[in-house]
Parts: C-alpha cells; structure tokens; sequence
C-alpha cells in the first residue's frame, strides 16, 4: 500500500530509514589506516608544480668541434635526414585531418576484466589487444595511428600509457602516477594526451616521458575537469580547424552565457549571454563545435523551467541563432534536448531528448537526427538507448554507436544504427561501457 | 572551529583535524555507501577506501569549502568502483536491520519503505548511485552529473528509469489482493 504522495517527495525520509545513518564501527579503523597513510606532498600535485613550460628552456654546452669536421658531419647528417624522410613520406599511409569526416577504423574499449579489446564493427569480431587487468578509457588519437590508455598503479593512481594503435610498442609518459582523471583524449595534432587531473587539464607528450603542459587551470576540486579556475564549465577544447581556442560557459554574476578562449588564456569573447540572447536563457548545456569551427550547438535553459530545453545553433562569432528542430514545443508537456553533437561532416546534428509532463512521468525518446539543410527531424529506430551509456557518430558520419546502459534488452550491448534509416544492428559485445569506448579515425576512403 | 579552518590543518598533516572531518562525515557516507552497494562489507570497503584516499590527497584539494563535495565524489566513485570488480561475484543483500515494526509501526509508511527497499535492489548500482546523491545526500542535478562524469540528461534518464521501477513496485503492490489470514484473499 502506498500513500497519494509521489515516491520521489518521499524518497528522502525512506532512504534515511532504509539506511539509518550511525557512525560505523570501523571508523577507528579508518583513523588507524590514516595514522599509517602517509598525504602525498602538495608538489606532487600537477597542479602545484606546473605550468612547466620554462623547463623546455634548455641552455646546452656543447664541446669545441673542428670546423671542417663540423661541415663533413653536417653534410653527412642532412643527406641522411633527406634520405629518412624520402623514404618515410613515400611509405607512411595517408591520415585523416583531426576534424572532419574519416574512415571507419576498429573500436577499443575495456572490458569488465580490465582489458582493453578491439572490434571489427564490419564482422563483429573482437580480439583482446592489452590482456590483464587494471587498464580503462582506451582512446585513439585522431590521426588513428596511436593508443592511450589508463593503467592502474601498484602503489596507486594510475599511468598514462600511449602504444601504436595495435597495442605495440606501450610507453609510460606520465613521469609521476597520475590521480582521478576526468577528461581523458588528445590534443588535435595527436601529439599528445590530455588528462583532466585534479584541477586542471595537462598535455602529455606521447613520445616521451616528461612533464606535461598545462592547458586548462581548474578550480581546485579534484571533480572540476568541466570547470576552469572561475568555475566556469568547459564546454569544448579546441576548435577546429586550429585547435586554438575552447568554449566556456559562465553561471551568474550577471554574465551567464557561452563565449569562447583562446586555449593559452586571455578575455572570454561572448557568443551569447542571457543579455543578449532573443529567447529566455538561464544556462548553457553542452555547447560543441561545428567540425570547421564556424557554428557552435548548444543546449539552451529557460529561466522559468529549469527542465526546459532546446537545441540551438549559432555563428561562432554570436550572429545567426537558430533552433536545430522545427518540432513546436508541447503545450500539454515540457522538452528538454540535450547531448547535441555534430555529425562530422557538419550537415547533421544529434541529440537526447525527453518530454516531461505535469504528473511527473518522463519520455525519453530515441536519439534524434536533425538535418540542418533540409529541418528534417529524425527519430532513430531504439526507444531504449537515448542518453544512457552513451553514443556518438561514426568517423564516417554514416552510423552512430550506442551504448545503452538502462535496464532495457539491450543493456550492456552495443548497438550500431544507421544514421538515415535507423536500422539497428546489435554487435554482441560486452564490456565495461560506463566508459566510452573509441572508434579509430582512419584515412578517408577516395 | 570552522570546517575550512579544520580542512587547512588537515592539509598540513593534522590527523586530529581529519578525524574531526571524517567524524562528522563517515555516518552518513557509510550508509549512502550500504545504499550504492547494498552490501555492509563492501560498503566498508568503499568508505574506508574513499577516506584513506581523502586523507592521502587532501593537500591536493586547493578550495577547503569544496570538501564535502569532493568526498561525496570519492565515496561514490569507490563504490561504482567496487561495484565493478564485483560484478562478477552475486552480491548478496546484508543491509542495516530494519527494526521489526511494532504494532503502531506496521504502518503503509513501513511497507512502503520495504517496497522501495525491494525496488532498489533490482536497480544497477550506477542508477542506485544517482538516486542516493540526489534524494539522500541531496546534491543537484548538475553536480550529481559532474561527480559521476555523465551528462545531466543522463542523470535525468537514470533518475526517471530508478523512479520508475519504484512506481511500478508500489503500483504493483497497490493492485495485489491482501492476504489475510488463512491464506485467503480479501
């Protein structure tokens, strides 16, 4: 039997009764094991010992070389680049751009032993390329060519590993173990990691083991990796096509809105603000990049609902706001439309949506595909798996993978669906998916 | 003293200082924890991990007024991560004892406490988790995304999926025939 109030207003009161809360037993214990813990020092800390950037100021002290024996070991050196290089170029298989649309290569992902496996999405087929346990977040850089991942520590934190693509030839590149790392990918050259650790952003050198750079300063909370050193959200690194510049949304203090950085500092720029801004806006969710740099999707909040969302897409430089479907809001329901995300070749945009009604009851719908040419607005065919574990596009813009993690038939599976006609194909795999797994970005097929 | 006086000392080594923190803390972590898990040994193993953690990065931590929100986050990270090295083994249920409801007490409160205890159960520990941090350790939506690192529409589709299992399990419950004594139906 149940009273006429709705379980989530009593939720409260019976969690507390379910658990009642008492100081446990153990908690000498735990005092115990910190008399016997020593704290990690501050420098320790990325964040208290870098930005390192002077340290690439080397001054070095060469011995005095004859002059002439200089010249003949010049000569000697350059003809032997010119040769490297000749031949490397002339074997080295093309790569695609670090933005835009690529071909189809393997996924990685871990799986629930800690493995990182990878799967042919043309066969199905999957193979285990890191055995063992302890690695996660696997993820390609976007030239397809390299591997990083997370490798669990013995004596804690975790190590930065990048390999080539296949797993071969593994490098640690992280010189101190590294703690929660919250964003987890590559700078757009693929010549480094980006971790969010602690409270900032650093990249990782892949080719070496050194001391990162910083990109983004946070705020001091270990669970910032969204945020900058004002509290700001990060909404998106690098902008295309040069990677030089982020997005960040501002809360409050009379500035709430969305406006771009350059990635190395300097004053927000504002694209839209709640002051400037045609329709009632309260936060910005989720903004993202077009894949040239020239648009920017977003998630717009009203002030008067909170639930209450839509997608938009505006210029770079804040003219020309448009929201991405033409469905007319509801009268009978609140919509809310979240998880925008760019095809790649930039003439779609997918999102998550849910209509809320006035009893409290939710529907969530499938991943939604606008076509930004023709207003098309296209429900995918899996009401199962909007929002859940996940999704995102293809390389190749033609499918988009889906990782739904919502007590559904399909939970735990990953599906594939085709991005114009929705049909679904279930690839049979089974892993850790509250990780996102990679799909490798490879040279576009001419 | 203040919790961010407190804080700054255990920053500098102060253990006296962090128990002080983690006293007033470890109750309500410990049972958000049996919530996550629902399991008192794991649990245990969860919290201490999450605190012995605190301590060990605590220098790390720049802003003292963000520490309850960072040990939330530790706390609830080390359960999904317990949570997933177990995955494999069947969790058995050991929660707190509810104390047997006197006569007064068999009240609809009471049994509906146990449906949504019975609701819980059959939930995933990553949805269990989004329902604690919300209604138990009341954190808002936004943050509950940014400790578990999911989207906030992600937070609302775990909420809505939790909610609803619970709704259907007091529904169920509203619509089965009483039993009364002697196994008859009413």
């Amino acid at each position: 039997m149940s009273t006429a109030r709705p379980v989530e207003s009593r939720l409260p009161e019976i969690l507390e009764g379910i658990s009642a809360p008492r100081t446990p037993d153990y908690f000498d214990d735990i005092l115990g094991q910190v008399s016997r813990t020593r704290q990690r020092p501050g420098w320790s800390f990325p964040e208290r010992w870098l930005p390192m950037t002077a340290l690439s100021e080397r001054v070095a002290t060469a011995p005095r070389i004859p002059m002439r024996m200089a010249v003949v070991l010049a000569l000697l050196l350059l003809g032997l680049v010119v040769s490297i290089v000749l031949i490397a170029g002339s074997q080295r298989p093309a790569v695609p751009a670090p933005f835009g649309v690529a071909g189809n290569g393997e996924i990685v992902f871990a799986d629930t032993t800690g493995a990182i496996v990878a799967g042919n999405v043309g066969d199905g087929t999957t193979k285990v390329i890191v055995p063992g346990s302890g690695h996660s977040r696997p993820v390609f850089s976007p030239d397809g060519r390299s591997l990083a991942y997370l490798q669990r520590g013995l004596a804690g934190g975790s190590d930065i590993v990048v390999s080539n693509a296949d797993s071969g030839s593994p490098r640690v590149v992280n010189a101190h173990p590294v703690g929660d790392v919250g964003h987890f990918g590559w700078t757009p050259d693929s010549k480094a990691v980006v971790a969010g650790i602690g409270a900032a952003a650093y990249a990782f050198p892949a080719d070496s083991k050194g001391d990162p750079k910083t990109i983004v300063e946070g705020d001091g909370v270990s669970n910032f990796n969204y945020l900058d050193a004002q509290n700001n959200v990060i909404g998106d690194l690098f902008r295309p096509p040069n990677g030089d510049e982020i997005l960040v949304v501002k809360q409050g203090g009379g500035a709430t809105g969305l406006y771009r950085r350059l990635v190395s500092g300097g004053e927000l720029i504002p694209v839209i603000t709640a002051a400037s801004s045609p329709v009632p806006l309260s936060d910005v969710v989720g903004p993202q990049w077009s894949p040239d740099g020239t648009k920017i999707v977003f998630s717009l909040h009203s002030p008067s609902d909170p639930n209450f969302g839509r997608a938009y897409v505006i210029n770079a430089d804040g003219s020309d706001l448009k929201q991405v479907s033409p469905l007319p809001t509801p009268s009978d329901a609140v919509i809310d439309e979240e998880h925008t995300a760019w095809s790649p070749d930039g003439t779609r945009i997918a999102f998550g949506r849910w209509f809320m009604y006035p009893d409290g009851s939710v529907d969530p719908r499938p991943v939604i595909v606008v076509n930004l040419t023709t207003g098309a607005d296209l429900e995918m065919s899996n009401r199962e798996v909007n929002g859940y574990g996940g999704w995102f596009w293809s390389p190749d813009g033609k499918s988009i993978l889906e990782m739904p993690n919502d007590q559904s038939e399909h939970a735990g599976q990953v599906l594939v669906v085709d991005a114009t006609t929705g049909e679904l194909r279930t690839l049979g795999w089974t892993g850790d998916f509250s990780q996102a797994p990679s799909w490798q970005r490879t040279a576009p097929k001419s | 003293m203040d919790q961010r006086d407190l804080v700054r000392r255990a920053q500098q080594g102060d253990q006296d200082a962090f128990a002080v923190l983690a006293g007033a803390a470890v109750a309500r972590l410990d049972a958000a924890a049996r919530l996550i898990l629902r399991d008192s040994e794991l649990a245990r193993d969860a919290v201490q991990d999450s605190m012995v953690r605190a301590w060990r990065d605590l220098p790390g931590l720049r802003d003292p007024d963000r520490f309850t929100p960072w040990l939330h986050r530790l706390t609830v990270n080390a359960c999904l991560d317990v949570a997933r090295r177990r995955q494999r083994r069947s969790i058995e249920v050991e929660l707190t004892t509810i104390a047997m409801p006197s006569v007064a007490d068999a009240t609809a409160e009471f049994a509906d406490r146990e449906l949504i205890d019975d609701a819980l159960r059959q939930l995933e520990p990553e949805f269990r988790a989004v329902v604690v941090l919300h209604y138990f350790l009341g954190m808002p939506l936004q943050d509950v995304a940014v400790s578990m690192r999911i989207p906030v529409g992600t937070v609302k589709s775990r909420l809505h999926r939790a909610l609803r299992t619970m709704r259907v399990t007091l529904e169920s419950a509203d619509d089965a025939p009483e039993a009364v004594p002697g196994g008859q139906f009413a």
